[in-house]
C-alpha cells in the first residue's frame, strides 16, 4: 500500500481565507500540494488544469452550493470529495450522498477528525490504484 | 306542479290562538313583555349587567353571576365597582362620572386592558360594550361584558409561536455565517495546543477549545428546534417511552442518588397518545435531565400518567431545588435559563413546549423554591389504538 505523499494533488475550495489558511496549515503535513480555490468556478478550473487526488470543499461559497458539486463531479468523476458546511442539515447530507461525496464535515470540525479522514481516503485511493 | 293551497279559515284561527298562547307563555307569572325581555337578557351571550346613574347594580343575567362568581342577589343594589379590581376602583368612579355626562354608546376603556374581579378575588380579562338607556326612572347604563380570557391566551400563544419562528429562521441563518469563525478559532487553538509544553498555556488552549464546543451545542440544539420536522405521529404508549427515557439515563440517575416513583408500570390498558415518538422521547428527557439537574444531592423524582377526560396527563415532579416564582412565566422563553453559565443553554424547556403545542397539548409548570417542581403535560388521548404502536 502506498501512503498519501508528494504525488497527490489535494484540491482546497474555500471562500474564506482564514479557514483555507488554516486548512492549508493543517493539511500540509500530510505530504501532498495543495492547490487552493477561493470559490467554485475557481475549483473546478483548478479540477480541470490539476486533476487532483482529492478535493476538500465547503459547500456554501460563491460559485458553490450542491449544483456546484454535480459540475465539480462532471469534470472528476471518480476524485473523492470532502464536503464541509457550516452547521448544516440533512438535507445537505442527502443530497451530497447523491453525488457520491466520501465524507461530509459539520463546521466546526475537528482538524484531526478532518485530517484522519482524508489520509484514509487517499490511503484507499493509491492502495487502489496500486491494484 | 300544484298550486299552494290558500290556508282556510280554521288554520288561520289556530296560528292566531298559537301566537296567544305564545305570549301567554312569555307573560307566566308578570307582564308578558317585562318577561320577554327578561328572557331575552338571560338568552344574551355575553354578560349584561345594568347600573343605575350612582352606579348601583339594578339588572344582571345568569352570565354575569358565571363570569364573576357572585348570585343574583349578592350583585343586586351593589355598587358596581365591588366587579372592578381594587386598584382600577377610583378612576372607575371618575370615568362613569364622565361617561354620565357625555352618554353614548361605545366600547369601555378603548386601547386599555379591562379586568373583570370575581367573588374569589381572581381577575380575568374582560371587554365592555357601554349602551345608555334612558328610562322614566332615569339614566341607565346597559354594559355587555364579555370574558375574554381565552382569546388573550390564544394571542398569547400565537405571538409565542411567531417568535420561536423567527428565532428559528435568525438561527439557521446565523449558524451558516458562525460556522467558519468557529472553526478558525478551534483550529487555530488546537493547532496551538499540539505545539506548546507550556501548561498555563495548554490550559488556556484547552479553555477555548471548551467554549466553541459550548457554542456549537447550542447552536446545534437551536437548530434541532428550527428545523423540526414535521412529526410523525401514531399511536404511542406513552409509558413505554417514559420507561425508555428513563433506562437512557439510568447510570445518571443513580449517580446522582435519585429514586424514581412511577405509577403507570402496571397500568391496563396502558395510555396511548398521538404523537411522534422521537420528540416526544426528546420532551421527556429534557424534563429529566432539568430534574436531575434541580437535584445534585438526591432526591425524588415522581412520575405518573392519568388519563381526565379525554387527555392524558403526564406528572414530572422533582423534590429539587425549585424555580423562583419571578422566574417561572419566563422558563419556556429561548435562552432563559437559571442553570450557571455553561450547564444549560436555555432552549431545553422551548423545545420541550414547541413540542407539546405542536401535538395540540398543553404543560404547566408549578414551583416552590427549595421543595420542587412539578411540570404536568396534557395530551389528546389517542383515538384508536393501532396494534403496531407497541412492537416499535
Amino acid at each position: 500500500m502506498v501512503e498519501a505523499g508528494s504525488h497527490d494533488v489535494l484540491l482546497i475550495a474555500e471562500d474564506d481565507k482564514e479557514m483555507r489558511d488554516l486548512l492549508c496549515d493543517e493539511l500540509r503535513d500530510l505530504g501532498c500540494r495543495i492547490v487552493e480555490a477561493g470559490d467554485g468556478n475557481e475549483a473546478i478550473e483548478r479540477a480541470r488544469d490539476t486533476p487532483p487526488s482529492l478535493i476538500l470543499t465547503d459547500l456554501r461559497m460563491p460559485g458553490g452550493g450542491l449544483g456546484y458539486i454535480g459540475r465539480l463531479r462532471l469534470v472528476v468523476p471518480t476524485c473523492p470529495i470532502v464536503l464541509m458546511t457550516a452547521f448544516g442539515d440533512s438535507s445537505v447530507r442527502e443530497t451530497a450522498q447523491r453525488f457520491g461525496i466520501s465524507a461530509y464535515f459539520d463546521k466546526p470540525v475537528r482538524m484531526s477528525e478532518l485530517k484522519d479522514s482524508i489520509k484514509q481516503l487517499l490511503n484507499h485511493r493509491n492502495g487502489e490504484a496500486d491494484k | 306542479m300544484t298550486p299552494p293551497k290558500r290556508p282556510t279559515r280554521r288554520k288561520q284561527r289556530d296560528k292566531t290562538d298559537d301566537r296567544a298562547r305564545a305570549v301567554r307563555r312569555v307573560g307566566l307569572g308578570g307582564e308578558p313583555e317585562e318577561d320577554l325581555y327578561r328572557r331575552i337578557v338571560e338568552a344574551a351571550p355575553g354578560g349584561l349587567l345594568m347600573a343605575d346613574e350612582a352606579g348601583t347594580i339594578v339588572l344582571v343575567n345568569a352570565l354575569v353571576e358565571q363570569q364573576f362568581g357572585y348570585t343574583r342577589e349578592e350583585l343586586m343594589g351593589q355598587p358596581v365597582e365591588m366587579l372592578v379590581p381594587e386598584r382600577f376602583r377610583a378612576n372607575h368612579q371618575g370615568h362613569r362620572a364622565r361617561f354620565h355626562g357625555a352618554p353614548s354608546q361605545r366600547q369601555m376603556g378603548q386601547g386599555r386592558d379591562l379586568f373583570g374581579v370575581r367573588k374569589n378575588r381572581s381577575e380575568f380579562p374582560i371587554e365592555i360594550g357601554l349602551t345608555p338607556i334612558q328610562t322614566d326612572k332615569g339614566l341607565r347604563i346597559l354594559a355587555a361584558i364579555v370574558d375574554i380570557t381565552e382569546r388573550k391566551a390564544l394571542e398569547r400563544q400565537l405571538r409565542q409561536t411567531e417568535r420561536l419562528a423567527e428565532v428559528g429562521t435568525l438561527a439557521a441563518g446565523m449558524a451558516h455565517e458562525i460556522g467558519t469563525p468557529m472553526n478558525v478559532i478551534l483550529g487555530r487553538a488546537e493547532q496551538l495546543m499540539r505545539k506548546t509544553h507550556e501548561e498555563v498555556t495548554k490550559k488556556s488552549l484547552g479553555v477555548i477549545v471548551a467554549q466553541v464546543e459550548r457554542i456549537t451545542k447550542i447552536m446545534n440544539q437551536l437548530l434541532t428546534f428550527a428545523r423540526r420536522k414535521p412529526s410523525e405521529r401514531r399511536s404511542m404508549n406513552l409509558g413505554q417511552t417514559l420507561s425508555d427515557c428513563l433506562e437512557v439515563l439510568q447510570e445518571r440517575i443513580r449517580l446522582a442518588g435519585v429514586r424514581v416513583e412511577s405509577n403507570y408500570g402496571t397500568m391496563l390498558p396502558p395510555l396511548h397518545v398521538h404523537a411522534d415518538r422521537d420528540q416526544m422521547s426528546q420532551v421527556f428527557l429534557n424534563l429529566f435531565i432539568n430534574a436531575l439537574h434541580a437535584m445534585p444531592n438526591g432526591g425524588t423524582l415522581y412520575i405518573s400518567l392519568e388519563q381526565v377526560n379525554g387527555q392524558v396527563r403526564t406528572v414530572i415532579a422533582d423534590t429539587g431545588h425549585g424555580i423562583p416564582k419571578e422566574d417561572l412565566p419566563r422558563i419556556f422563553h429561548p435562552f432563559f435559563t437559571t442553570k450557571e453559565a455553561g450547564k444549560g443553554t436555555g432552549l431545553g424547556l422551548t423545545v420541550v413546549h414547541g413540542i407539546v403545542q405542536e401535538h395540540g397539548g398543553s404543560i404547566a409548570v408549578d414551583s416552590e423554591s427549595g421543595r420542587g417542581t412539578t411540570f404536568t403535560i396534557t395530551l389528546p388521548a389517542a383515538k384508536s389504538i393501532e396494534p403496531i404502536a407497541n412492537s416499535e
